[in-house]
């Protein structure tokens, strides 16, 4: 069944991978699939391989016709339209200079243009759940660029249509609340409250970054050395920090007496309950849901699931949402670097890398560059930079990462409970979060950290990739013959 | 769980360089943070000044961006110290008060200086309801207010004269100008003053000069620099569409031979004083 289900991912993900950038070309390569395939049915295949490539096929067509429909719907939404209704607030972003960011959801259910992104004065005190009634001019949002396309990144998260700041609005008749997402903001906006009231700037946007995300929270000159230092992953929602957060549940529960496989369920319980309450963002959730086929499989002792898994979780979620693929780059570097980890930590266990502490900071800095090599073109196409110290830098930060993040989410439930003994716990809190920032700022500082200007071009991504492949399929080679005792 | 004596042993070094390293680190926190800071916060285009001696502190001005002010202060103010004693904002235009909110929400400011001049931005609105929320401390920030900090060190307010209506027509001729003084040295901040001289016509010498208004070109004319004779002037600015600072200010102060420090390309401006004088850090 899985195969089956691995083989109707790979065509969901590779149709509309193909329609996302060479839609042209993806026609032809689907009519050649296609009619090589009738071919080799008609030659000499099997029944069973007929239903496999038939499969395969539709798949692939099926993913072609998905980005298609979803790329249509959204570039043809029309340039400007006067809204007015029933709208609810489903989030609220930090105070800029100027405005405050909503996100506002119309209720009725004939309206097709998405959510809208409202700039709100910054005395706006709507919040997340309740039901205003709202009247704008909505305009499509404005490519500033050329070489980032705003208006579909927006379209990717859902919003199609912008009503700016100083546009005509009347957002003031509470008609109701949505006690959900009310109660799940207020929890959050309680849990943020409390990592300020904790810890001092720049520290606590940090904290707040590791734990729910965001590399927005952070100052730009501090957003930029992350950057330069190659470690803009560790605040952005990723895989990586739910990955800790589920591995902290995993040993507390085993701590606790329980046995292996209950412990993850306890974490993966423990892990809902955490997005729920701290970030219940759909990025969020990808993120979870890939850290958890990353981690969770080795954890139950079935690497192999992963894989599947992987790849079908990411073929439900770019059918949930087809424009993920090609201008989501939170999606892409996820889904990039747990595919890393999946392809290549076996190898290093393989050859024995865990078995003592060098080996454990070796395959810290060979699973850095490795997830660095997945992802550059990327990278490189999506920022045009490229950390020449990310390796040294991640081999040096990310060991202390759990520990900011632990050391934070204790002393945070400590001054809640105990709010005298808050003195005590603070410095073990602020220390690591000081260390990982000052440490940041000093590599991005090194000459030469970063290159920049660079352009990645889809014929490089594709040659990048094969290269990578080849690779993977010889280091198996090699780990196969070690597994059989051969290489001895 | 059986541990085995290297892993052990290696536990065992591994907490002991922690403690070690946690103890060196604090201390020298400490011992940094103990003496009298002068420093010129890099928050974009605006004004932010940290006077900062030991667990005292005071804040002239907070730019316009509240996140900014508070990434550039917590490098400043002891990471366990969550109070400002003495906060002046020398005028209430956005790019002076805007950023003053955002500090209202996370340190308590023990006393504020007012020349009760008001302006009806929504950004000055804002930071004077959280200030009277807040409870804090008015004093009069007029000519004759003067502070001695603990450890050495006088904050004398210059001008205005008088207390400002709140309906001031042009809030920058209301800007506050005071004067730092650490034994030899002399800060001195015109706030966004324009025609300086003409306004206070008595100052004298100041080693530091906090160009005023961004180095705008009404402000810090060759009348006013022949009154102050500054070594070093500092100009708070960042990207702007006003042409600050104004290339005649530039001219102007290096005419008078003063060294120009800039917190767009120079990052925070940081004076540490010891003994009897201040010095700028490199």
């Amino acid at each position: 069944m899985s195969q089956w289900m691995k083989e109707v991912a790979i065509g969901v993900i590779a149709g509309m991978g193909l329609a996302a950038w060479l839609f042209h070309e993806a026609i032809v390569i689907g009519l050649l699939l296609t009619a090589g395939g009738i071919a080799f049915i008609a030659l000499i295949s099997s029944r069973q391989q007929v239903f496999h490539g038939i499969a395969l096929a539709v798949a692939f067509w099926g993913g072609i016709f998905l980005y298609a429909r979803s790329a249509e719907h959204w570039q043809g939404l029309a340039g400007e339209v006067q809204f007015s209704g029933l709208v609810e607030i489903i989030d609220r972003g930090e105070t800029r200079v100027f405005y405050q960011p909503v996100a506002l959801r119309p209720v009725a259910n004939d309206w097709t243009g998405g959510d809208i992104l409202y700039r709100a004065a910054i005395d706006f005190i709507g919040q997340p759940g309740e039901r205003i009634d709202f009247s704008c001019q909505l305009k499509r949002p404005e490519n500033f660029s050329s070489d980032f396309d705003y208006r579909m990144f927006l379209a990717s998260r859902g919003i199609g249509y912008a009503c700016e700041r100083g546009g005509h609005f009347e957002a003031s008749v509470d008609r109701g609340v949505s006690g959900f997402r009310q109660i799940l903001f207020l929890i959050r906006s309680d849990f943020e409250s409390r990592v300020s009231a904790l810890l001092p700037e720049p520290e606590s946007r940090l904290l707040a970054g590791l734990l729910v995300g965001g590399g927005d929270r952070l100052v730009p000159e501090i957003r930029d050395a992350f950057a330069r230092a190659g470690l803009s992953h560790i605040v952005a929602v990723s895989g990586y920090n739910m990955s800790i957060v589920a591995e902290g549940l995993v040993i507390l529960a085993l701590g606790l007496g329980l046995w292996r496989r209950w412990a993850v369920i306890v974490a993966v319980i423990g892990l809902i309950f955490f997005l729920l309450v701290i970030d219940s963002s759909a990025a969020s959730f990808r993120a979870a849901l890939m850290a958890w086929l990353a981690f969770g499989a080795y954890l139950v002792g079935r690497p192999a699931a992963s894989w599947n898994g992987l790849l079908i979780a990411g073929a439900i979620m770019l059918v949930a949402n087809p424009l993920l693929i090609r201008y989501d780059v939170g999606f892409q570097l996820s889904f990039l670097a747990t595919l890393a980890l999946l392809v290549f930590a076996r190898h290093f266990e393989t050859f024995g890398f865990f078995h003592h502490w060098y080996g454990k900071a070796a395959a810290l800095f060979l699973t850095t560059i490795t997830i660095e090599l997945f992802t550059l073109p990327v990278i490189v196409g999506a920022f045009g930079t490229l950390s020449l110290v990310a390796p040294l830098a991640n081999a040096f930060i990310l060991p202390l990462v759990p520990i900011a993040m632990f050391t934070g989410l204790a002393a945070i439930a400590f001054t809640s409970f105990i709010p005298t003994i808050g003195f005590l716990v603070l410095p073990f809190a602020w220390l690591p979060l000081a260390v990982i920032i000052r440490s940041a700022e000093i590599f991005s500082g090194v000459p030469w950290a970063t290159l920049s200007g660079l352009d990645s071009s889809p014929v490089f991504t594709v040659v990048w990739y094969v290269s990578l492949g080849a690779v993977f399929f010889g280091l198996e080679k090699i780990r196969k013959r070690y597994a059989l005792g051969m290489g001895h | 769980m059986h541990w085995g004596w290297a892993t052990k042993t290696t536990f065992l070094i591994l907490l002991a360089v922690l403690v070690v390293v946690f103890g060196a680190w604090l201390y020298l926190i400490h011992t940094d943070i103990d003496e009298t800071r002068v420093v010129f916060l890099s928050v974009g285009q605006g004004d932010a000044i940290l006077i900062s001696q030991g667990m005292n502190q005071i804040l002239v001005d907070g730019g316009r961006d509240g996140r900014r002010l508070l990434s550039r202060i917590g490098r400043y103010v002891p990471f366990y110290d969550r109070t400002i004693e003495l906060l002046i904002p020398t005028h209430p235009d956005a790019d002076h008060v805007g950023g003053l909110s955002a500090l209202l929400e996370r340190y308590q400011v023990v006393m504020a200086a007012d020349t009760g001049a008001r302006t009806d931005t929504k950004s000055a609105f804002l930071f004077y309801r959280d200030l009277e929320r807040e409870g804090a401390r008015i004093i009069p920030a007029l000519r004759g207010t003067v502070l001695d900090l603990p450890e050495g060190g006088r904050l004398s307010f210059l001008y205005p004269y008088a207390p400002l209506p709140a309906d001031v027509p042009e809030t920058n001729e209301g800007s506050v100008v005071a004067r730092f003084e650490f034994g030899e040295t002399s800060f001195l901040l015109a706030g966004d003053l324009p025609d300086e001289e003409q306004f206070i016509p008595d100052i004298g010498p100041s080693a530091i000069l906090k160009v005023a208004h961004h180095g705008s070109q009404y402000s810090t004319s060759d009348a006013f620099l022949d009154l102050v004779q500054p070594d070093e002037a500092v100009i708070s600015v960042g990207e702007n569409s006003y042409g600050h600072p104004h290339a005649s200010v530039l001219a102007r102060l290096s005419a008078h031979g003063a060294a120009i420090r800039r917190t767009d390309t120079d990052g925070d401006i940081v004076y540490t004083c010891r003994e009897n004088r201040c010095k700028r850090k490199e």
